[in-house]
């Protein structure tokens, strides 16, 4: 077996860094679209009982039950045919961002669920309209109550972008692979990479804990 | 309406097959990592508590790293050390090692959510090690674990989706070579995706029905 | 030379001391009472008789077998002799009272399964929980749990019974419905130990009385009747809602239901 070598990495190290931006670029940019195409897919949940309702409701349970890798894939291969010329980036993020609507829709629609039914009738009592009780009072609550599984599907995002690496995006792993290519070193690098990952991961873990400290002070 | 040949149908069933048994595989071979695991992190004594730290180091490292991260390392650390494994036997010694991470921690949370009490109880009836795991608390804690667990692989099977990077010609693959074959692109994907869906969506609601029916009491 | 005695038994819970040198003796055939306030050590000492507290030194002799309680195997010794009826009851939530009933013998003592239903079933029938057989714990009511609790631990044929307030549960007619299955089993030679806080039930129950105090044994006072009388333990009793003089043993209580 030959020896792990870690030098070529190591002097590429700032490129691979550079890749950690990148990452977190691509996952907060799906997440927040995503968020918000799950809010108005949520409030047509609830507020439409019929063909709305039944449309969200299968926009979720197929994206949700097919895999986000065939998802960027159709978008990549798909878009182009009509007429859109895109970015491999943009794919990614426009596939990315489908798939986590579907997610965060059901993690939503969990968290309205748990809404008592007592914030509807105050909110009603207080002369809000529909808007501004889903605005000031049912959204910010589930907000909270489910800050949790909302953190952790941001987790799982980061891992998750990773595949922008097999559409040529130069995030984290794409920029290992490069560096991989270059210097033979693969093993080695992904290695690395593999550790950034895990620290990226920690850290946001505590950059939650935090959040979530903060939230509760503010209550 | 499809201009699927013959030929084209049989990749993609024999992908779909791969698809199975890398799911399959990495499973079966994730719940006995977990199991060992599990085990690990609930052995008590001085002596075993390096190895104790190396199993929640463990848990909680390979969950933070990527999937594809995870199945270059292996890929490669293979073929540094000279190992003929199959690309196949790599993706499912992955999927393997990251199931064992989760479902470790499934399982690892669902026994704790078994009372204190349940214990002392079996303890105090005099029950021997096997009989109070197989008796008191592995019944109590499977109804906190196999709804979470299921969920979880259901999960895992979209992600062997990503074992195509290091050439195994599972679904998402043969979507690309039939594209690249010339097969118009927004059919073989809807088929490509059609497929996975109809693999996944009968065990999404047998999740679903199973969190209802355990996890109530 | 008594037929149980328990000597010095110290527990530390990080570096507090819950129980130094506590001890009590009792005769085959005893109802001991422990009483003393909260955290003077009460169920903590009961646990121990049962190995299910890690002790730092003690010892007990049952039927003039001595077990060290601070060694290796004494946990599995004392279990073979005692059974525990603990306040939450701890019956299996997942399993039938039935099962509840019959597991440790089966699995434990290796007895056949039907032999053991068949015991079980007449020991339901006499506590009055006959057609409860096939119920799950979930659906029994709080004097029927406990009621269940007591029949699983007479399933061990113990020699003694320890039960952790066996009585906070209950409703009046219940507390001497139980006190009744309790006498009845001393009279048939099993010693039994309760934590309680009801002191009527301790007063007109007890053969002996054990008042805990911050870990340590106060004092103990003898005799049915009697036991009451003993200066600390008329005052913690008199402190804690009862007239010690006033419990007449069971037998003398009215007419049964």
């Amino acid at each position: 077996m030959s020896q792990l070598n870690f030098h070529p990495v190591l002097l590429r190290l700032p490129f691979l860094l550079g890749g950690v931006g990148v990452t977190v670029l691509i996952a907060t940019l799906a997440f927040g679209l995503g968020l918000f195409l799950a809010v108005l897919l949520v409030v047509l949940r609830f507020e439409n009982k019929g063909f709305w309702c039944k449309a969200s409701r299968s926009f979720s349970t197929a994206l949700t039950n097919t895999p986000q890798l065939s998802q960027i894939f159709a978008v990549f291969y798909c878009l182009p045919l009509m007429g859109l010329m895109v970015s491999p980036f943009l794919s990614v993020v426009i596939g990315m961002t489908l798939n986590a609507a579907a997610y965060l829709a059901d993690i939503l629609g969990a968290g309205m669920a748990r809404v008592p039914p007592v914030y509807h009738e105050v909110a009603l009592t207080l002369g809000l309209n529909r808007r501004q009780t889903y605005l000031r009072v049912i959204l910010p609550h589930v907000g909270r109550t489910m800050f949790p599984a909302l953190a952790n599907h941001f987790q799982i995002m980061i891992l998750g972008s990773a595949m922008a690496s097999i559409f040529g995006v130069e995030d984290l792993t794409g920029r290992a692979y490069d560096i991989g290519s270059t210097t033979f070193r693969i093993l080695e690098v992904m290695l690395v990479t593999g550790g950034l990952y895990a620290v990226l991961s920690f850290a946001l873990t505590g950059f939650f804990v935090l959040c979530r400290r903060t939230m509760e002070r503010m209550v | 309406m499809i201009a699927f040949s013959h030929y084209d149908m049989a990749l993609l069933l024999h992908a779909m097959l791969r698809t199975i048994v890398l799911s399959l595989g990495g499973g079966c071979l994730g719940i006995v990592g977990a199991v060992l695991l599990t085990a690990l992190r609930l052995s008590a004594g001085r002596a075993l508590l390096p190895l104790r730290a190396l199993a929640v180091a463990y848990v909680q490292t390979i969950r933070r790293v990527p999937f594809i991260v995870t199945l270059y390392i292996l890929f490669f650390c293979t073929g540094m050390a000279g190992v003929d494994v199959s690309a196949t036997g790599v993706a499912i010694c992955s999927i393997g090692l990251i199931a064992a991470g989760y479902l470790c921690e499934i399982l690892h949370g669902g026994i704790n959510t078994v009372p204190v009490e349940q214990v002392e109880a079996a303890l105090a009836l005099n029950l021997p090690t096997w009989a109070r795991w197989r008796y008191v608390i592995g019944p109590q804690a499977m109804s906190a674990v196999i709804p979470p667990a299921v969920g979880y692989l259901v999960l895992f099977i979209k992600d062997t989706a990503l074992a195509s990077q290091i050439g195994v010609v599972e679904l998402s693959q043969a979507g690309v070579i039939l594209s690249s074959r010339g097969l118009p692109s927004a059919q073989v994907f809807c088929a490509v995706l059609l497929v996975y869906f109809v693999i996944s969506y009968p065990l999404t609601c047998l999740s679903r029905l199973l969190e209802k029916r355990i996890a109530v009491h | 030379m008594p037929y149980i005695d328990v000597r010095d038994v110290c527990v530390r819970h990080g570096k507090n001391e819950t129980l130094g040198e506590a001890g009590f003796v009792a005769e085959r055939g005893e109802i001991v009472s422990f009483i003393g306030p909260s955290g003077s050590g009460k169920t903590t000492l009961l646990r121990t008789l049962i190995g299910l507290q890690p002790v730092v030194r003690g010892s007990m002799t049952v039927d003039g077998r001595v077990v060290d309680m601070s060694a290796a195997g004494a946990a599995k010794i004392l279990r073979d002799q005692s059974a525990i009826v603990f306040q939450q009851f701890g019956l299996f939530g997942h399993m039938s009272v039935l099962r509840n009933l019959t597991l440790a013998p089966t699995v434990v003592a290796k007895r056949t399964r039907t032999e053991a239903e068949n015991e079980a079933r007449g020991l339901l029938e006499r506590l009055g929980l006959g057609d409860k057989a096939d119920a799950l714990p979930a659906d029994l009511s709080g004097g029927q749990k406990q009621r269940v609790a007591i029949a699983r631990a007479l399933m061990l044929r113990p020699s003694l019974l320890l039960l952790d307030e066996p009585t906070s549960a209950l409703d009046p007619r219940k507390v001497h419905e139980v006190s009744v299955l309790l006498r009845d089993l001393a009279r048939d030679g099993m010693t039994v130990v309760q934590v309680s806080h009801a002191m009527s039930v301790v007063s007109s129950l007890s053969d002996r009385i054990v008042l805990l105090e911050e870990g340590r044994v106060r004092a103990v006072g003898k005799g049915l009747r009697e036991a009451a009388q003993e200066p600390d333990i008329a005052a913690f009793m008199n402190a804690h809602g009862s007239d010690p003089g006033a419990g007449l043993p069971v037998g003398q209580l009215g007419p049964q239901q």
